[in-house]
């Protein structure tokens, strides 16, 4: 009975293992900001030209956010209270505006490459 | 108030263009505007329950969850919106020319708005989440102008809705004989389009890295966040800066689906279904 079902388990692993293990193994940069009321903490993040990296944002308020930056391709939700990831692709010298959409005249930081 | 307004309205933009094409697809097969009606319940309940677990999701797959998670409901879009695309080549004809229908074909003909109610589901679903995550933010921050901005979020998804509808009769207005080869080949640029972002999404995660470079840059000249942009977007998958692969996967996916559609369509193909032998290909 079970030797039927092997094959599916072992492509059912693969498939997980694949997906999983790329997003762990990576050796990436990451920077942290904080998003508190309408303030981000570190609102100016420094970043090398040219390598990718990983924004970590913690979302200190109790309404959800959504960071969001064109030109870097973030658009991602934020429930209250957590934090998410994002990964940007290596990026030309530069100053990109990131914002909450949700409060987006107010709550601003920005990426520069350098 | 304004503010909250173009924020729901361009959420639900692209929504409202599905549902809208998705109806006037299906006008022929009776019963449609209750499934697509299905469709877009399943995706607002589906919204509130993405919303909910918002943080759960997010933490999946070591962070990239929503990632994978859209990726995951747009393929599934793109799939539904293939297989209609090829039933309805292979049926569209009958159903337009004969009102009355064999029992099978109106099983079958359920089979594919199960298909596309999917499709809205899965729109209203991916955006709907958004707007919930919005509002429910703007109720439980403090009162002063949250009733306001409320309303606005309303009025955004009425004109949302009133975009919906918009499409749904200028489609009508394009005689019946050639209403199908515009809806067929509208859902080919629409498939094709989430197919892109879908491996967007992907390569978000940093699971994808081949044909990374991005090919062209032209979001100083129309923005894919503008209300155009979005619309072109959703269409025709246009994107600003897209990179090799997407380019790619957008056009092997509009040329897989526009082969499967001519073939499927062919008189000879058409014949060969209807011989018993070809039954258990019917059925799949």
């Amino acid at each position: 009975m079970l030797s039927r079902f092997a094959p599916v388990l072992l492509i059912a692993f693969t498939v997980a293992a694949t997906l999983a293990s790329p997003l762990r193994a990576e050796d990436i940069a990451t920077y942290e900001t904080t998003l508190k009321d309408a303030t981000f903490t570190v609102a100016e993040i420094k970043v090398p030209a040219g390598k990718p990296f990983i924004i970590k944002m913690t979302n200190g308020n109790s309404a959800p956010a959504e960071l969001e930056a064109k030109e870097l391709k973030i658009e991602k939700v934020a429930a209250g209270n957590s934090t998410i990831i994002v990964r940007v692709k290596a990026m030309e010298p530069g100053k990109y505006l990131f914002v909450d959409e949700y409060q987006e005249d107010v709550a601003k930081g920005y990426v520069v490459v350098e | 108030m304004i503010g909250a307004l173009i924020i729901v309205f361009r959420e639900v933009i692209e929504a409202g263009l599905i549902v809208g094409i998705v109806l006037a697809a299906t006008r022929t097969v009776s019963g449609s505007r209750w499934f697509v009606s299905m469709g877009v319940l399943a995706g607002v309940l589906g919204s509130c329950l993405v919303a909910a677990f918002t943080g759960t999701i997010a933490q999946a797959f070591d962070g990239f969850g929503q990632e994978i998670f859209n990726a995951a409901i747009l393929a599934t879009a793109v799939i539904m919106l293939t297989w209609h695309n090829v039933w309805m080549a292979r049926n569209g004809r009958s159903l337009v020319s004969e009102l009355k229908q064999a029992g099978r074909e109106v099983l079958q003909g359920r089979k594919t708005l199960l298909a596309l109610a999917i499709v809205v589901g899965a729109a209203v679903l991916r955006e709907g989440s958004e707007v919930v995550l919005f509002l429910y933010g703007v109720a439980i921050g403090d009162g002063g102008s949250a009733a306001g901005i409320i309303a606005g979020g309303f009025v955004g998804l009425g004109l949302g809705s009133l975009f919906s509808g918009l499409t749904y009769f200028g489609l009508l207005h394009i005689p019946t004989r050639h209403l199908f080869v515009v809806t067929s080949g509208l859902i080919t640029f629409l498939a094709a389009g989430m197919a892109a972002q879908s491996v967007a999404f992907l390569e978000n995660t940093g699971l994808v890295e081949i044909l990374g470079n991005t090919v062209w840059d032209t979001s100083p000249l129309l923005s894919e966040k503008s209300i155009a942009g979005r619309i072109l977007h959703t269409l025709v998958g246009y994107s600003d800066q897209p990179t090799g692969l997407q380019l790619v996967v957008y056009f092997t996916t509009l040329a897989a689906i526009f082969c499967a559609t001519r073939w499927a369509g062919r008189p000879r193909a058409l014949a060969a279904l209807e011989s018993p032998a070809a039954i258990p290909a019917v059925r799949n």
